[in-house]
């Protein structure tokens, strides 16, 4: 039987769970204004890929190994470009970390400081490149995380003292492509689309593609910029697809994975105007190639036309990513 | 002819040694000492304390960026001392910080990109002396979430406030950040950070 000692005894224990689990009970909700005019701060409100990719670690453990490239770096002088270049090379950096490849690190970082040295902000990252070099020695994977986003924020803040805010954007926005661009990939590769969900950040998408929106007229109008955004846009209303049926999902993970990988692509490739090329000395009619036949490795290439003036290619490292392992002689 | 010398050479010592052409990085005479420091004494009690590079940054601007000061603000150091704790357990703590000025009764929020199956603590300082903040995190309709909470009791110099939080969805969320109580409706600078596993 319930007495009035057992109903004030049942009444404490509801109110004190409730307490503990309703941690601010006195809260009020946001107002929409609030919401809207909440801060975004780049440093804090774009996730660093290193943190992309430890979620998509818990929810499917990738082969990061496999999602090593090597570090290239385009030669270009176009300022937006280098600025998204050093995004996607920070990116590459998370994943050699993750892989835990020593050498790649060092190869990733030394491409970020010609970069940065591009964009005329490499002055203070000296340091961080000597610290990488070590770190990457002594195997210390976590310091290594946290020193390449240390550098790439040194980066921003170095475009920040020098005027360079918008550039600040596009390094952030490159990062998080070339993110979306590997943990996509890795979804595929599951037959049942583990990890799709670490994805879902329309939100962030969206953002993203109306900061590009608002830079100025002289830096929306660049190519490169415009293609970025577009993406972002696309990738926004792809992430805002919900309850999709598994062959829906795939689609959607295909469209984003491939977008995204060739935008990356794209902001890899060389622009710059390379050195006029010598015309090809005429070779003997027995050995020379047909003129359809594509020039093969240390041929001398063709004569250029002037659209093909324009490079290209992309500029590989030096020293071949040697497996894990191999990085120390 | 050496009397002359000797006149010239006094009187360019004295003219040297005088108060008068004291070189401009000497410190003021007490006349301009005592000038300066009503100033400073106002500058103490003023609306906005120093700011942090962040927030600095952020006013200049209009822009959202991070700006890290080389050397650390007191704020982001105890909430970096506080961070140490969970990088103990396993915590990632970004590199980034939002950093500015609180007044009583004026939270201030800040947009946070957060991922289903990762584990966060969001962490708040203040130096400020009898100064306490609160933190809270919503989702994306701006609903507090079931958080878990540490806070600085020690009722020493400033305080801290961390929350944590595992969100079931990946997506947009928001952190606040607000000051409860403070002596004399002081303003109190302050210094967020997060942490991830």
């Amino acid at each position: 039987m319930l007495t009035g000692r057992h109903f004030a005894i049942l009444a404490l224990t509801t109110l004190t769970c409730h307490g503990a689990s309703v941690a601010t009970p006195s809260v009020p909700v946001m107002t929409e204004t609030q919401r809207q005019e909440a801060l975004f701060l780049d440093a804090l409100s774009v996730p660093s890929p290193g943190e992309v990719f430890a979620a998509l670690n818990k929810a499917c453990r990738p082969n990061w190994a496999t999602l090593v490239t090597p570090a290239t770096a385009p030669v270009t002088t176009a300022r937006p470009q280098l600025a998204l270049a050093v995004g996607v090379l920070a990116a590459n950096g998370y994943i050699a970390v993750e892989a835990q490849d020593g050498q790649q690190v060092k190869n990733v970082g030394r491409e970020m400081m010609a970069e940065a040295k591009a964009l005329g902000v490499s002055q203070s990252l000296l340091s961080r490149g000597h610290s990488l070099i070590e770190f990457a020695d002594s195997n210390t994977w976590d310091a290594l995380e946290d020193e390449l986003e240390a550098t790439e924020n040194e980066v921003k803040m170095t475009m920040v003292e020098q005027k360079d805010h918008d550039l600040v954007t596009l390094t952030s926005a490159a990062a998080w492509i070339r993110g979306i661009e590997v943990a996509s990939g890795v979804v595929l590769a599951n037959d049942s689309l583990q990890g799709s969900r670490v994805l879902r950040q329309p939100d962030l998408a969206a953002q993203l593609a109306s900061q590009l929106g608002n830079l100025p007229p002289k830096m929306s109008r660049d190519t490169m910029v415009s293609k970025v955004k577009e993406v972002l846009e696309s990738t926004a209303v792809l992430l805002q697809q919900q309850n999709l049926t598994e062959e829906k999902e795939r689609e959607r993970m295909q469209k984003l994975h491939d977008q995204s990988a060739s935008l990356v692509k794209l902001i890899l490739t060389s622009t710059s105007v390379a050195p006029p090329i010598p015309p090809p000395v005429p070779a003997p009619p027995v050995t020379s190639p047909s003129p359809t036949q594509a020039p093969s490795a240390g041929s001398a290439p063709s004569t250029p036309t002037p659209s093909a003036s324009l490079v290209s290619s992309t500029k590989t490292d030096a020293p071949p990513a040697p497996k894990k392992g191999g990085g120390k002689p | 002819m050496k009397l002359q010398f000797l006149g010239l050479l006094t009187a360019v010592v004295i003219i040297g040694f005088s108060p008068g052409h004291a070189a401009p990085d000497q410190a003021p005479p007490v006349a301009q000492v005592a000038k300066i420091a009503p100033v400073r004494k106002s500058a103490q009690v003023s609306v906005d304390p120093t700011p942090s590079p962040a927030a600095s940054a952020e006013k200049s601007s209009g822009q959202a960026v991070n700006r890290m000061a080389p050397i650390p603000t007191e704020a982001r150091r105890m909430a970096l001392e506080l961070a140490g704790a969970f990088q103990n357990d396993g915590f990632r703590v970004r590199d980034g910080e939002w950093g500015g000025t609180l007044t009583k009764g004026d939270p201030r929020f800040l947009r946070l990109t957060l991922f289903a199956g990762e584990s966060y603590w969001v962490i708040a300082a203040t130096p400020s002396q009898a100064a306490t903040l609160r933190v809270t995190l919503y989702d994306a309709q701006g609903k507090a979430l079931k958080t878990e909470q540490w806070k600085d009791e020690s009722r020493g110099i400033g305080s801290r406030y961390a929350v944590g939080v595992a969100p079931d969805q990946s997506g947009k969320y928001f952190a606040s950040v607000e000051l409860i109580e403070t002596s004399g409706d002081l303003p109190a600078e302050f210094s967020l950070i997060y942490a991830y596993k």
